[in-house]
């Protein structure tokens, strides 16, 4: 299935037709899109919409069923191991559980060390030190906090770290899956803010993964909305806020609490996403959650569309669901 | 009336080696019957230590001071044998993480019905048919399926709805939730908040509810209290405090609620710094070093909660915000 | 070191190492003290009873060797043979078993049938079987008993690698570029070295009995040389008429093993403090 929007010569990374499956479980469905150098793609799906799994196999962290996951020119599926090991300083990842993430029985600043001992083993020892010194203080933590174990840090000061980590060798692409769901609403902004300033600096491509629109919005250059494993909404940030062309896509805009608007009416069914449900053959996945569902969405699964300027959505009633927005919109504002 | 809960000088202390720390001090605060009190504050704010106290839930380490009445009578330090007649019953607490409230090898229907023989003596028959109707309360769907899984077979909202709905089982008067939705998606968040406000709606139960998102309580409570390093640091009318929040922490929160109808902002609005640690010692006010309207007094004087001029509106501040 | 700190706030642990570094410096220290040594016969005290005033403070046994020197010196074998032993099961068993638990799949399976195919070999006819091939020699039994426990410690520290395995920050080495051997020697072994260093105390006692055993069989030490084991052995025989020639290595030993217990139980509950706080 090719991606209506593939349009720019040269992407830093392009992610063709990928499918991942568990056993007889599909938890990535045919998934195509691609990131430019420097560009921040936010991911936006729920628990079970295969997005970690995504990321996952795109860093080849899981194996990819089939597909095709292209840094530059190189086609990562078809890498040597030990080719792939050396590209790691290429693409990096920066995990949900910040504590967890780090070995527990290492000094941060061995932690920070390992990436440069790995892929720059000629660097003397006071050379990295002075760099792994230098990345602690970029990410706002002191060099004199080198020595100690991750537990002595707070949640937020682990994210920095596990940032330092992955930044150290100033990787191309960074993959951030849910960097800060686990952190205080208060303390999300720093790291959100720190990730935005690294990447300002440094250039790095970023594919930012969140449950939680709120902070997709002030990251993203374009977003990728996922349920069930496939792509069911791309478009540029302003675009996607403003004119959102899927139901679910609505549902989550909608849930982000928001204390102007007190009961409000949520365009989805209360039901739980439950992954192990079986896909009905034909139909569109997101039908038992759809206010908008018809017939036509029973018999066909809709692919995705162009439905605006560097837009498309997978969705038989688009019009009417971005139609029904902007009219609830005006509506708020009007209050 | 008598309020369902009055919690008068609370304080808990952890003793541990380097000397007593302080995770909860002097809180003061009541609720009403068919009140929901919003506790807001980040994380090692004390607000879960304070209500695990109320619950009699603390650890081994820890001691409590002050009174805690509920519906009248002083649970604070109440042996186990009286407190077990209200908690579960009368006083439920939902948490976080519902897999480690429920028991992974007992299925969910017989945990439910468990609280019904033991607290209403009813028979596991009836009980039974109890607990259905509770899952169905709480919009689980298949619940007679649901019922007879394990709690590892339900995804984490699913889970949350059991738990809700086992605190439901015997009318309460008070149900705790502490960050009950910090653990699951947007969506699902959502979805509860939904069903703790139609549970509202249908009987006269006061609801706690405990959580570092300001915009997440507001949507719900009728009062808000915000806690700051172990203390109550404003409270006062939700509508009040979003309209016109007077101390500058309230006001940082504020700023950091999601506004996604509005203008998009470049940087992402938050706290600088961190909440102190429960073992740093207090000089003056635990906010000044994060506040920017600090000054001398503000570090050498621990402000007290006071009244704000606003009617029922309370701040522990030396220069609170003006209207 | 947190740990440190809590062992030494241990009582029972603090008191129980104490007791074991006095027995051994009184090993290592207590002949320069002793007029006699292990070997020379006394015939005018042969058999004779304890006495803190005669020549032989604890007696001596049917050969007039002095027990008090003898006891000493089965104190460093038993020891010694201990140690060895532990450090061969060691460091072959966390190899093993951290190559396994990591590798998982078909090598994994591979590395476990082995080992429980070896595991159900009968000990004894293995050394034994080695005695006769390479005659008796204290670094046989180091060797022997050794080769036997590291299969238990393979098994504990692969059941060890494969929950280790399954956390994020070996996630995040491979995502670093970390190769196979790395992750294992860094990450892996670093994390499990808890729990396995608390078996391996807990399993001192075991050796030591082992050993003793071996050496009541006749296939471990031998004379002159003693441990306390063989001593035992012999005032097993002299229980009536000379019994503090049983009860005095008997009683070392008994002390020696409750005091490894109190210790290796104090190593864990110190340990799971830090793996607490490492959580």
């Amino acid at each position: 299935m090719s991606d209506p929007l593939l349009r720019e010569n040269g992407p830093l990374l392009s992610v063709k037709n990928l499918v991942v499956h568990f056993g007889a479980f599909p938890a990535v469905q045919d998934v195509t899109f691609d990131l430019r150098p420097g560009e921040t793609l936010g991911l936006v799906g729920e628990s079970g919409s295969g997005k970690s799994t995504l990321a996952r196999a795109i860093l080849r962290l899981i194996p990819a069923t089939s597909g095709s996951v292209f840094l530059g020119r190189d086609d990562l599926m078809s890498c040597r191991p030990a080719d792939l090991r050396r590209r790691r300083r290429d693409f990096q990842m920066v995990f949900q559980d910040p504590l967890a993430s780090l070995n527990p029985r290492m000094s941060v600043g061995a932690a920070l060390a390992e990436p440069l001992k790995i892929h720059e083993p000629s660097l003397s020892a006071p050379r990295r030190v002075a760099r792994v010194a230098e990345m602690l203080e970029r990410v706002g933590l002191s060099p004199g906090m080198a020595d100690r174990r991750p537990h002595e840090f707070s949640g937020g000061q682990c994210q920095r770290i596990g940032i330092a980590r992955a930044m150290i060798l100033r990787p191309k692409l960074l993959v951030c899956d849910e960097p800060v769901s686990s952190l205080d609403v208060s303390i999300q902004g720093q790291i959100v803010n720190l990730l935005a300033d690294l990447q300002k600096e440094l250039g790095t491509a970023m594919l930012f993964i969140s449950h939680n629109l709120a902070v997709i919005r002030h990251l993203s250059h374009r977003v990728l909305v996922i349920y069930r494993g496939r792509l069911v909404e791309v478009a540029d940030r302003d675009e996607l806020f403003g004119a959102p062309a899927h139901p679910y896509t609505q549902a989550l805009l909608a849930a982000v609490p928001d204390p102007t608007r007190v009961a409000a009416a949520l365009p989805i069914a209360a039901v739980d996403e439950t992954p192990a449900a079986p896909t009905r053959a034909g139909g569109c996945a997101f039908l038992e959650r759809c206010a908008y569902a018809q017939d036509q969405c029973r018999l066909t699964a809709p692919q995705l569309d162009e439905v605006g300027v560097r837009h498309a959505a997978a969705c038989h009633r688009w019009r009417e669901v971005v139609y029904s927005w902007r009219h609830e919109s005006r509506n708020t504002r009007a209050r | 009336m008598t309020p369902v809960l009055e919690m008068e000088n609370l304080s808990v202390h952890f003793a541990n080696r380097h000397g007593a720390i302080a995770a909860v001090r002097e809180a003061t605060l009541t609720v009403l019957p068919a009140e929901c009190v919003g506790i807001v504050g980040e994380s090692g704010s004390g607000k879960t230590q304070t209500f695990m106290a109320v619950m009699g839930l603390l650890s081994g380490g820890a001691c409590a001071a002050g009174s805690v009445r509920f519906e009248g009578r002083e649970i604070l330090g109440a042996p186990a044998s009286e407190l077990n007649r209200v908690r579960g019953s009368k006083l439920t607490m939902i948490f976080q993480d519902p897999m480690t409230s429920l028991t992974p090898h007992l299925k969910v229907g017989i945990q439910l019905a468990e609280v019904l023989v033991t607290h209403s003596h009813m028979s596991w028959r009836e009980a039974e048919k109890a607990a259905l109707r509770a899952l169905e309360r709480v919009r689980v769907p298949e619940a007679r399926r649901r019922l007879r899984q394990y709690p590892h077979e339900l995804s984490g909202g699913m889970r949350q709805r059991v738990m809700i709905g086992m605190s439901l089982l015997c009318d309460p008067s008070l149900l705790i939730a502490d960050e009950p939705t910090t653990a699951l998606d947007v969506t699902v968040q959502a979805q509860i908040m939904d069903i703790l406000r139609t549970m509202r709606a249908e009987s006269r139960m006061a609801i706690v509810l405990i959580s570092h998102d300001l915009g997440l309580v507001a949507g719900l409570a009728d009062r808000i209290v915000v806690m700051y390093a172990g203390r109550v640091v404003e409270s006062a009318g939700a509508a009040d405090i979003l309209g016109r929040a007077v101390h500058p922490y309230t006001a940082e929160l504020l700023k950091c609620v999601p506004n996604l109808r509005g203008p998009r902002l470049e940087r992402m609005p938050s706290l600088a710094g961190q909440a102190p640690g429960a073992a740093s010692p207090e000089t003056g006010c635990a906010f000044a070093p994060r506040c920017p309207l600090a000054d001398e007094r503000c570090r050498s004087e621990r402000p007290v909660l006071r009244d704000a001029g606003v009617a029922a509106h309370q701040a522990a501040c030396h220069h609170p915000l003006p209207a | 070191m947190s740990t440190i700190h809590r062992l030494r706030s241990n009582a029972g642990a603090a008191l129980a190492s104490g007791v074991i570094v006095l027995l051994v410096a009184i090993a290592v220290i207590g002949p320069w003290f002793n007029p006699n040594n292990i070997e020379s016969l006394d015939w005018a005290h042969v058999a004779a009873s304890p006495g803190l005033t005669g020549a032989h403070w604890l007696g001596t046994d049917r050969l007039g060797r002095d027990l008090f020197a003898r006891t000493l010196e089965g104190i460093r074998v038993s020891l010694a043979v201990a140690c060895a032993a532990s450090a061969i099961s060691l460091s072959v068993g966390i190899a093993y078993g951290a190559v396994a638990g990591y590798a998982g799949g078909r090598w994994d399976q591979l590395m476990m049938r082995f080992i429980e195919v070896l595991s159900g070999l009968p000990l004894i006819f293995f050394v034994i079987f080695l005695t006769v091939i390479f005659g008796r020699s204290r670094y046989l039994l180091f060797l022997a008993i050794g080769a036997i426990g590291w299969l238990t410690m393979a098994r504990i520290v692969r059941g060890q690698t494969l929950s280790i395995r399954q956390r994020e920050f070996i996630e995040a080495a491979v995502a670093s570029g970390a190769g196979t051997g790395r992750i294992i020697l860094r990450h892996v072994v670093p994390n499990l070295l808890g729990p396995v260093i608390v078996y391996a105390t807990l399993t001192i006692p075991q050796i030591i009995l082992f050993e003793s055993f071996l050496s009541f069989l006749g296939l471990g030490i031998q004379e002159p040389h003693a441990s306390l084991g063989t001593l035992i052995a012999e005032g097993a025989g002299e229980m009536e008429a000379a019994p503090w020639m049983l009860l005095v290595p008997g009683g070392v030993l008994a002390v020696l093993l409750v005091c490894l217990s109190i210790v290796g139980d104090g190593l864990r509950d110190a340990m799971v403090g830090d793996a607490g706080e490492a959580t």
